[in-house]
C-alpha cells in the first residue's frame, strides 16, 4: 500500500506491503514508539491502529523542554 | 480504529497495554496530578510553579489551578518563568505562557538572565571556552539557582516542577553514569533539604510518561509551541533520552519501573547513608546560597564565564 508520510516536516510517498499498522511503518522508518506520536489523517492514533492506502501519516516528534 | 474503554477512539498507548481516548488520557493526568498534591501540599502552603510555555509545565499549572481553585480556600499560587533569551525557542514559549497565565488570572513572574547575569544564554555560549561544560550544565545551574531565589522571595513554601517520568529516567541515569550519586540521592517528588535558603521542590509528573503529555499538549493546547530547545542534541541528557526510549521499546514498563524501585528503594537508602559523591550542604563563600561545595556551582560558573552575580 502506498501512503503519504511527513516527517520531521517533510514529506514523502512510502510503500508497505498490503495490510500493515502504524507500528509497521515506524519500524520500517527506523521510528522509536516513544519519540513520536502518529497522527492519521488528521487524528491522533495509536501505533496499533491499521493503515491503508492512500492514508495520509504525520508523525510528531515528543519534544522535549517543560 | 483502536477503542477506549468508553468506546471512544484511542490516542495512547499505556506500557501497561491499556488503550485510552483523549478525554481518560487528561482525567488519568490529572488523577495523578491531584493524588500527589494531596500528598504532599498543607493548607499552610504557598505555591509556586516553574514555568516555561512548554507542554509539561502549561499541563501542570493548569492542573495546580484547577485543584486550587476547587478548594474551599485557595492556596496562593504563582508561575515563575525563567528566560534564559534562547533565540527561536524561548520568545515563543514565553509569549505563550503569558497569555495562558492572563487567560487564567495565574500571577506570573519573569526573571531573565540578561538582568540577573548580564548576559543571554546564547551569548555564554559563544564566550564559553571549555566545550566540556554543556549548555545544560550553565543553564541548569542558573536557572536552578535563579528558581530557587525567586521563589524564596516570593514567600513560596513548595516550589512545583513540571519534570515528567521522562525526565526524571535521563536525570538517574546521568547520575549513575557520571558516577554522581550523590546527587541521585537529592531527587524524588519531593525534594526537601535541611536548609532554610532552600524551597522544597515537588514533581507532581514523576510518573507520567512525556508521550502521554505531548498528545495531552497537542489534543488541548492548539497553540502550544513545540518547538525544542536547540542546544538539546547536544547534551549527555539526548544521549540518555534515545537509550531510555530505545530499552523502553524493547521492555515496557521500563522507565516506570525504574523510577518507582529508585524512589521506594535506592533514594531512601542514599538519603540514610549519603555517598561520599554527594558532597555536604554548606553556605556559598561567595554568594551565601546553599552549595554542595566550597563555592556553589553556579558561582564557579559565573566566575569562569565573567559573569556578574546572579541578582534576581
Amino acid at each position: 500500500m502506498k501512503l503519504e508520510v511527513e516527517l520531521e516536516k517533510k514529506k514523502q510517498t512510502v510503500e508497505l506491503k498490503a495490510r500493515g499498522t502504524i507500528k509497521d511503518l515506524m519500524d520500517h522508518l527506523n521510528l522509536i514508539l516513544d519519540e513520536y506520536v502518529p497522527i492519521l489523517n488528521g487524528t491522533v492514533v495509536t501505533e496499533l491502529e491499521n493503515l491503508k492506502t492512500g492514508d495520509k501519516v504525520k508523525f510528531v516528534r515528543v519534544w522535549s523542554g517543560g | 480504529m483502536d477503542e477506549c474503554r468508553c468506546g471512544r477512539p484511542a490516542v495512547y498507548h499505556g506500557s501497561g497495554g491499556r488503550l485510552t481516548c483523549g478525554d481518560h488520557l487528561s482525567e488519568w493526568l490529572r488523577s495523578q496530578v491531584f493524588a500527589e498534591l494531596k500528598k504532599f501540599i498543607k493548607s499552610s502552603d504557598s505555591l509556586a510553579v516553574a514555568a516555561s510555555g512548554g507542554k509539561d509545565s502549561t499541563a501542570l499549572l493548569e492542573m495546580v489551578h484547577d485543584w486550587n481553585c476547587e478548594r474551599n480556600n485557595p492556596l496562593p499560587l504563582k508561575a515563575i518563568l525563567i528566560d534564559e533569551g534562547i533565540t527561536g525557542y524561548r520568545e515563543f514559549t514565553r509569549k505563550f505562557l503569558e497569555k495562558f497565565c492572563e487567560f487564567h488570572d495565574i500571577p506570573l513572574t519573569v526573571v531573565t538572565f540578561r538582568e540577573s547575569l548580564g548576559s543571554n544564554l546564547d551569548s555564554i555560549m559563544k564566550r564559553r571556552k571549555d566545550s566540556q561544560v554543556s549548555s545544560c550544565t550553565i543553564c541548569g545551574a542558573f536557572r536552578r539557582y535563579l528558581l530557587n531565589r525567586v521563589a524564596r522571595e516570593a514567600g513560596a513554601t513548595k516550589l512545583l516542577l513540571a519534570h515528567n517520568l521522562d525526565d526524571e529516567v535521563q536525570t538517574l541515569l546521568m547520575n549513575l553514569f557520571t558516577g554522581n550519586v550523590g546527587q541521585a540521592g537529592r531527587k524524588g517528588e519531593l525534594s526537601e533539604t535541611p536548609d532554610d535558603l532552600f524551597v522544597p521542590r515537588f514533581k507532581p509528573l514523576i510518573r507520567v510518561p512525556e508521550k502521554a503529555l505531548t498528545i495531552h499538549g497537542l489534543l488541548h493546547y492548539p497553540s502550544l509551541p513545540d518547538r525544542e530547545c536547540p542546544y538539546l542534541r547536544e547534551s549527555l541528557r539526548y544521549e540518555m533520552r534515545l537509550m531510555a526510549n530505545e530499552y523502553e521499546t524493547l521492555h515496557p514498563g521500563f522507565k516506570l519501573k525504574l523510577i518507582n524501585t529508585y524512589l521506594r528503594d535506592i533514594l531512601p537508602a542514599l538519603q540514610k547513608t549519603p555517598p561520599k559523591s554527594g558532597g555536604n550542604l554548606q553556605k556559598c563563600e561567595c554568594c551565601g546560597e546553599p552549595a554542595s561545595q566550597l563555592i556553589c556551582k553556579t558561582c564557579q560558573l559565573r566566575q569562569t564565564l565573567g559573569l556578574k552575580a546572579p541578582d534576581a
